[in-house]
Formats: C-alpha cells, structure tokens, sequence
C-alpha cells in the first residue's frame, strides 16, 4: 500500500509565548492534500497560534512544521518570506488588505514579491476577479468596497501565487451572515477544485458546512479530531 | 486635578515610546548648547571690546607729527581742535627696525616705538601682560600683538638707529587700540631715531564722533588743520583695531548664530513631531483614558508631562554642555583685551533654557489640547490608517513603474508611502532640510574662508624673488642676472618685475595722494592681468594712468571706483583714474602700471618678481631650483598665505556645529520614520505576510525617506546657499572688507550635487534604525499590533 505524505505536517509542537502558558502542547495534526479542515475552540484555545505556524507568520518552541515537503520552522525570516510567498495564501478575519492600494496592486502584491512575470502575473489577477466576481472593482480601493468584496479581494490576493494550502482565520467573522455564507461557499469551491483549506472558526455550523474534518482544541490541545458527517446535498446552500 | 493618575499616564507613555523621549532628550541638550553659545558670543562680541577700549581710555587716533614742523604751542592747539573731547601726548615717537639676536637675526622693520614714562595716562593706558615696564635706559617693552618674539631678558637690535644699540626685551604690554609696536623710555627714543631722521612725536586724542572711518578722516582733517602743512606725517586710527580684535568674536559669532537658529528650528520641529505622533499612535490609549474618567486637561497634562522630563532634562545637559564649550572661547576673548577672565553671564544660563523649555512646551501644546479635545469614542474607533484619499495617485503611479518594469515594487511602494502621511513626510523633509542647509552653510563657510585665506598668495604669481627686508631693492645689475636666469630657467611661463613702493622712514621713493598722505603703491613692470588679482568690482588696469585700489585705500580716502586721483611722486603731479578695487586684505594702497609712475626714469626699482609657471611645475621645486641658479643670496619663494580676520575663525567650531546639525537633523528623520512605522507596523506585518522579506522591507522603509530628501535638497540648497551668502556678507561687513564675488560664491555643480546626496544620506542613515526595526519586526506581532 502507497502512503502519501501529508500536505501539512505539525509534530510535537509547543508554542510557549513568554511569561506566559503554553498556546499550543506537543500538537501532531497532519493534512492531507486537497482535505479542507476547520480548526475549532474557544478563545485561547491557541486555534490561531497553530494557524500562524502553519503559515509560517510564528515559529514553534520546539516540534516541527513541514509544508509542502519544507521544513518551516527551521527557515531564516528570508526563508519564512519566500515560503509564505510560494506554499501558502492567508485570508484574514479583517481582510488586511492594503488601503492605499488598488485592489488590482493589492492581488498583485505578491506575484510582484515572488518575481513572478508582470504578464503572466496580470493575467493570473485578472482571472481570479473574474472568478470571484469583482473584476469591476479591480481599480477601486478597498476602503470604496463592502466587507464581502474586501475579503473576496483578499482570497484572490491569497491565491494568486497557486499556494499549496490556504488558511483562512474567521474569514466570515467580520462579516453579516449572507455574505458570510456567500465566502463560505467561495471557500467550498476552492476546496472542491483541489485546493488544501484549513479554516479557523468559532462557528460550528460553518465548520460543519464547510469543512470535511473538524479538529477542536482546548488549552493548546486537540481534543478531537473527527470527520464531519456528510451533508445533504439539498442542506448546503 | 489628581496628579498621581496623571503622572503614572504620562510615566507609562515615557517607557512606551523610550526611543522619542531618548530623542527629545539629545535634540534638546544640543539646541541649547548651540543657542547658549550664540546668545554667549554675541554679547560678548558686541561688549567686550567696547567696554574695554572705555576701561583702558583708549584713544580713537594717534598721530604722528613731524617735531620739526609743529611747535610745542602748536601741538597744545590740536587739543583745542574741533571735535577733540580729550588728548595726550606728546609721546617722543621712532619708527625702527628691530632685529632678534643682533643684526643678522629675523628684522622687522617699521616698528612704531614711543616714549613712555608710565603705563597709565589721561590716554591710552597699556597692559602689562608679562614682565615689567621698562624705567631704565636700554630697556624695551614689545607690544604682544607684533611679530617679534623673543623671551624676556633677551635682547634685541635697532638695525636702523646709529650704532646699531641693543635693548633689553623687559616685559610684553598691550594697547587696546594697537596704535604702538614698543615702549621705552622718553629718553631712549632720541638715541633710535636714524641719524638725519626728524624726530616725530606722538599725539593720543579722542573725539566726540569716531564711529567710522569718514568720521574718523575728518577728525584727523580738524587736527591737520590746527597743525602746519606736512607736519602730519602718520595716524592710525582705532577701527582697524576694532576690526581686527573684534573680528574673532564677530565671525564666530555669525555662524554660531547662523548653527543656533537652525538648531532651534530643529528642536522645535522634533518635539512638535514627536508629541504629535505620539498623540496619532496613541488614540486607542487616549480612548482608553478618558473611558476610565481621565478629564480633557489630565489628558493634555499627561501628554506634556510625558515631554516634560526629557526637555527638561535635555535644556539642564545643554546649558552644561554650552558652558563647557564657550568658555575657552571666552577666555581667549578676556586674553585678547586683556580684561579679567570672563564667565558665561548668569542670565543667559538661565534664560537659555528657560527659554527652549518654553519653546518645546509651545510646541508639544497644541497636539496635547489635540489628545485632551478628542472624545473617548472617537479615539477609541480611530484607525491607524491614512485619511482615505491621500497618496492614492502616487501609489497608483508606482504601481504602473513596477509593471512597465523600473522599479521594484517594495521601491515603489516606498517611493509612494510619503503622499499617504503628508503632514509626516513634511517633517521628515524639514528635519532633513534643516540639516542639509547647516551642511551646505558649513561647506560653503569653509569653502569662502579657504578662499580668503588663500588671497594672500593670489596677485603675487606661483613664486616670488624677494631680496628680502621691505627697504631692498634690486640693482641694475641684479635685476638682468635675474632676467636671464628666469629665461634659462625651465619651468618659467612668465614673470614680471614690481616695485613696491612702501612708506617707510628712509624710504628713498614714496607716493602721496592729497587728503590722505604717503600711500604704499605697487607698480608692475608688464602686464600684471595674470597675477589674478581678486576684484570686488571694477576691472584690472590696462594702461598707463589707470590703477587699481585696496578696499583700505578707498575707505580711508573716501574716493570710489571711477574717481579720479591725482598721485604725487617726487614733486611730480601724476593724474589717474581708479578702474577697480582689489581684495588686498593687507594693502591700503594702490596698483597701476609701472608707466604710470614714469618708469625708471622716475627712479623705480624692482623690488620683487612675480613668477608664472609651467602647467606641471612644482613651484617649491622651481623656487628651489631658481635660488641656486640666482646665487649671491637672492632667494626665491612661495607667496606668504593666511589673511587677518577671517583667518581667526575656529573651524573647529564650524566642524563641531555641522556634525551636531546633521546628527540632529539624523535624529529627526529617525522620529518621523519610526513615528510612521508604529502607525503603520500592521501594514507591515500585511506586507510580510504576503511574502516581503527582511531585505525588501528595508528597502520600502528606507524608501520611505526618498521623497522627503528630495524635496528637502530643493529646498535646503537654496537656503542653505542664501544663508551662506548673508552670513559671508555679515562677516565681511565686521571687518570692513567687501569681497569679491567668487569668494561668496563657493559652490561648484558637482559640489551641489554631492550636497544633495548628503541629504539623501542623512534621510538614510535616520531611516535605518526603524527600517531595521520594521524588518526584523515578527510578521504575527506586527500584524496584531493595533
């Protein structure tokens, strides 16, 4: 039997901030190519602390991080920079989108980071507004957007360098519930196209919705781990 | 009002923001310590020689007066002339040439020695500076500020009396006004005057106007005239004196001041910034505040007091500082006048401060009501981010210079980021302008003292023959063994003969022009154009009845460029026009053609050459090469340099000043990069997250500063060079010496353009520290920073 490596690889991983509790203890969690995963707990639980070493943006106090085949948390800041460049898209609760850019400078902001070629760069930007539906706003400025456009300007920005895993934490939180269930679906599509989700939520029924496997933390620890029952077909908007 | 709650806010935001305080604390102490020295010198200059010409009754003429001519009766006249308020005299005066260590040791010839019974008189009381006054025959005491220097005790030799009599060198001594050059006894002056010589006596008056030099040539027209003709034969009047003494503390005063003002510019700029940024960075915590019940005015206190420690501190290590530094300045002054030693006076160590606490207190006022006026709401929903609108279009723009390909997108964004925070950029580009126009003064200041000090060497070619003694001239015969020797001479371009013609006793050929007396003349044999002579205005001669006058000349004689002079030379009436006046900084006199004098014929020697190189030659190597040619103790030199005046500024001063400006101007683009910074750490922790690294954040930070140091070059070049401009004037102006243009005008292009760099490198070297903070700043950190 073949086994294949997994996409995302968190062994034996403590986070400890100082003078203050561990954030995370001795986590293992591995994700799968193409799995779309919400990462569930309560406030403190340390939910966003995993994301952050998932995405490179923290490093572990000991364990290791290994995405996409690279061993995260022993990179350089240069290296952390290229990684999050080249293996992940982040997606933010408040969209952190850049205000005095356009949206077109804000998708394109990586590619230009990465070296990516200008015209193979405008095209990917191009085709990704079309694809979430805001080619119109592609001069506009984000503070002229509505919260759902922003964060739909902030998935193209996080795809627009193909990453092998997206993160998005609380990416509808900032949001009212119809556009939240509008990105929600955004989301299920991507995943449904092959891409890697892990989303972090307070909400269950979006984790439920939205995501193949729910794993909940508390206190730095997963207490479960579970795949989430298959939803009928007719119940997903 | 409660103070402790007040106190701990504002102690919390000192350790929040450890880096602006730091700041405040040095920009502060150095302000101070500038503007302490500036207010210190500019009393100084403006007293201490006036308050001591009044405390040693100094005159404002002594005359010299043929004994000969004028009566006892007739000297006691002059004392009723008009305008005379007090006289002395008269003093037994000779003019002599004094050699150290006998006949053959260095001579200074022209030395002006007077009789003097005692030190102290109804005029002109001398100083002792060291040793004792001379009472004894074959005694002399020499002046401090002439060029002869030998140890008390140690004789010298009065080359040009009969005999050749040696003195005893008892004590040095000073007048305030530099009208004599020794002392001895009355009756030693008959015994040094040169055998045929007149005997001459001098008179010591005061006048009710001497402020200038018309007031001063008419007061000596009111002595003339009570006098019998001709019975005047010398005067030195007491401004040169003032000129010259004072020129120290006015040149330096003039640039400390020019250094101070800016300083204070700067201090008031950066403690402006640095409240209001901490006002910006702090709505959250000033939300927090007031939601806590913190009033309008606990807030606006806590935020000044927040200033308060720093300043406070800063202006008590200043005024320290400015005393430490002045006071050797000080006390060379206190030498100089030779009035007790001088402190730093008690008002201006208090003042000082005071007054830069008040300042910054003015300037930290406004954004702390800022802080106090905002309501708890507001505060606490104000964002961080740029008001919506600005710089859209410069990012827009360096969006498109990174796709059409120049510029990398961290460059751009960098070269952007000033439009999104104007108020911000515009002190970071006034902190750089201030310092880069202190920069460009410095520089220009330098570059114009170089050329004034090195004015002195101009107008006399590349070397010089000289016979050496002022009363030397060349033979016939000398002078065509040194014709043909600077033909066979390779190395030689060109040369030219000139006789000095230089008023001295003895003096076999003098010139005088009426209304003024003997005046010393140069008179070149050839054209002299070459010799570069600098112009203030006008033009060099180019015929015979043409000449050229030192600024001195035209001062004393109250004539202008385009007057006529009539020149008078062995009884012949020699008509002339005056076409320019020449920078000479130590000629009173004229320059003309040697046609213009009658040539030999009307008995001119030469008494120097001027030489004109090759493109290549050494001129020490030439000079060298040329006096073992020449032979028979005829010796060829470099021009003397160095220039009274404006030779006495400190350049270290100006070194000192210039450094401190630039690290302050440093230390203001470091507060506003890192003001800016804080604003916008989440932006940064953006850009990280989407794949900036370390190198390129640094780069988009430093960036940040390219902008504003642009602008400030355009700014500060100009200012800087109008600055430059004035202060020179200014300078020029004490010493009573107009330059000419291309002494005021320094500044070469590619000097402008390393200047302008500079100030790019000032922005940097400010901008590195934060941009270093923001690069190695953790992305998650940052990105929860509020």
């Amino acid at each position: 039997m073949r086994v294949v490596d997994p996409l995302v690889s968190v062994s034996q991983v403590t986070k400890r901030y100082p003078g203050g509790q561990a954030a995370l203890a001795e986590l293992s969690l591995d994700v799968r190519h193409g799995e779309a995963i919400a990462v569930m707990g309560p406030s403190g639980s340390g939910k966003s602390t995993l994301l952050n070493l998932i995405a490179g943006l923290d490093k572990p106090t000991s364990g290791t991080v290994t995405v996409a085949g690279q061993r995260v948390d022993s990179l350089t800041e240069t290296g952390l920079a290229r990684f999050r460049r080249r293996r992940v898209g982040m997606i933010f609760q408040f969209f952190n989108l850049l205000d005095d850019l356009t949206v077109a400078d804000n998708v394109l902001l990586p590619a230009q980071l990465a070296g990516t070629p200008r015209r193979q760069a405008r095209a990917t930007m191009t085709g990704l507004l079309d694809r979430l539906g805001i080619a119109q706003h592609q001069n506009a400025y984000p503070g002229r957007l509505s919260g759902g456009e922003r964060q739909r300007v902030a998935i193209a920005r996080a795809l627009v360098n193909s990453p092998a895993v997206l993160l998005a934490d609380e990416p509808t939180g900032a949001l009212d519930s119809a556009t939240g269930e509008a990105i929600g679906q955004l989301l299920l599509e991507l995943n449904r196209g092959g891409q890697t989700l892990i989303l972090v939520t307070h909400s269950p029924e979006l984790a439920a919705r939205y995501a193949g496997r729910v794993v909940r933390l508390v206190d730095g620890r997963i207490t479960s781990d579970a795949v989430t029952p298959a939803i009928p077909a007719g119940a997903r908007p | 009002m409660t103070a402790a709650p007040v106190l701990r806010a504002a102690a919390g935001g000192i350790t929040r923001r450890l880096v602006p305080t730091v700041v405040v604390f040095v920009v502060l102490a150095a302000s101070t310590a500038a503007a302490l020295v500036g207010v210190t010198l500019l009393t100084n200059a403006n007293e201490l020689f006036y308050n001591a010409v009044a405390a040693q009754h100094g005159a404002d003429l002594a005359v010299t007066i043929d004994a000969a001519r004028a009566s006892t009766a007739q000297l006691a006249a002059t004392r009723q002339a008009a305008g005379v308020t007090q006289a002395a005299g008269p003093y037994p005066e000779a003019s002599v040439t004094l050699a150290a260590g006998g006949a053959g040791g260095m001579s200074i010839p022209g030395l002006s020695v007077v009789g003097r019974a005692r030190r102290s008189g109804p005029l002109d009381d001398l100083t002792l500076n060291q040793g004792q006054w001379a009472t004894l025959p074959g005694e002399i005491d020499l002046a401090i500020y002439q060029p002869l220097h030998v140890p008390i005790g140690s004789t010298v030799t009065v080359t040009s009396a009969p005999g050749k009599p040696t003195l005893t060198v008892v004590g040095y001594a000073g007048s305030v006004v530099r009208d004599e050059d020794a002392w001895v006894t009355p009756a030693e002056v008959t015994a040094l005057r040169p055998g045929r010589a007149a005997g001459s006596v001098q008179m010591l008056y005061t006048f009710h106007s001497a402020g200038t030099g018309t007031q001063v040539s008419a007061d000596l027209a009111a002595v003339r005239h009570v006098l019998p003709a001709r019975a005047v034969t010398g005067s030195v009047s007491w401004l040169p004196s003032a000129g010259q003494t004072s020129a120290e503390q006015s040149v330096n005063t003039a640039f400390v001041i020019a250094f101070a003002l800016i300083g204070l510019a700067l201090a008031v700029l950066i403690v402006a910034t640095v409240v209001s940024g901490a006002v910006l960075a702090g709505y959250h915590r000033i939300g927090v505040l007031k939601s806590i019940g913190f009033t309008p005015a606990q807030v606006a206190t806590s935020y000044l007091a927040q200033l308060g420690l720093p300043t406070m501190a800063g202006c008590v290590a200043g005024a320290a500082l400015g005393n430490y530094w002045v006071l050797p300045e000080l006390n060379n002054s206190a030498g100089a006048f030779h009035v007790a030693q001088q402190t730093v006076p008690l008002w201006i160590t208090v003042t000082v401060p005071l007054g830069m606490c008040l300042l910054a207190g003015l300037a930290a006022l406004g954004p702390a009501l800022r802080a106090g006026r905002l309501s708890a709401t507001a505060a606490l929903a104000a964002g961080q981010a740029p008001r919506a609108g600005h710089g859209y279009g410069a990012h827009r723009l360096a969006g498109r210079l990174t796709l059409a390909g120049p510029l990398a997108r961290p460059v751009s964004i960098g070269l952007a980021a000033p439009f999104s925070r104007p108020a911000r950029s515009a002190a970071t580009l006034a902190a750089i302008a201030f310092g880069l126009a202190a920069v460009v003064l410095a520089v220009g200041l330098d570059g114009s003292l170089a050329k004034v000090n090195g004015s002195a060497a101009e107008g006399a070619g590349q070397v010089q023959i000289d016979p050496g003694g002022r009363q030397a001239t060349f033979t016939a015969s000398q002078q065509r063994a040194i014709t043909a020797t600077l033909r066979a001479e390779p190395g030689t371009r060109r040369y030219l003969a000139e006789a000095d013609l230089v008023p001295f006793p003895g003096a076999r050929r003098t010139v005088s022009v009426p209304r003024v007396g003997v005046v010393p003349v140069t008179a070149y044999d050839g054209p002299a154009g070459w010799l570069d002579w600098p112009l203030v205005s006008g033009r060099w001669y180019d015929r015979p009845g043409e000449v050229d006058a030192a600024s001195a000349f035209l001062s004393q004689s109250g004539l202008a460029v385009g007057d006529r002079v009539t020149l008078r030379l062995a009884g012949r009436a020699i008509p002339a026009r005056i076409v320019g006046q020449v920078f000479d900084l130590a000629g009173t006199g004229l320059l003309t053609s040697w046609r213009t004098l009658g040539g030999t014929a009307a008995g001119l020697a030469a008494t120097q050459y001027d030489i004109g190189l090759r493109a290549g030659t050494s001129p020490a190597r030439y000079a060298t090469a040329l006096t073992r040619a020449l032979g028979g103790g005829v010796v060829a030199g470099l021009p003397r340099s160095g220039a009274p005046g404006f030779g006495l500024v400190d350049t270290s001063y100006l070194r000192l000043l210039t450094v401190l400006m630039t690290v302050l101007a440093g230390l203001g683009v470091l507060n506003s990069v890192l003001l800016v910074a804080r604003e916008r750490v989440h932006d940064l922790g953006v850009f990280k997250a989407v794949g900036m690294t370390p190198r390129q954040t640094l780069a988009m930070v430093t960036c940040w500063v390219v902008v504003p140091a642009i602008g400030a070059a355009l700014l500060a070049l100009p200012g800087g060079m109008l600055i430059q401009d004035v202060t020179v004037r200014a300078l020029a102006a004490d010493i009573g010496l107009p330059l000419p243009g291309q002494f005021i005008h320094v500044y070469g292009a590619v000097q402008l353009l390393l200047l302008a760099l500079a100030g790019l490198g000032i922005a940097a070297a400010g901008a590195l520290l934060p941009a270093s903070w923001a690069a190695a700043a953790r992305t998650s950190t940052a990105l929860r920073a509020e």
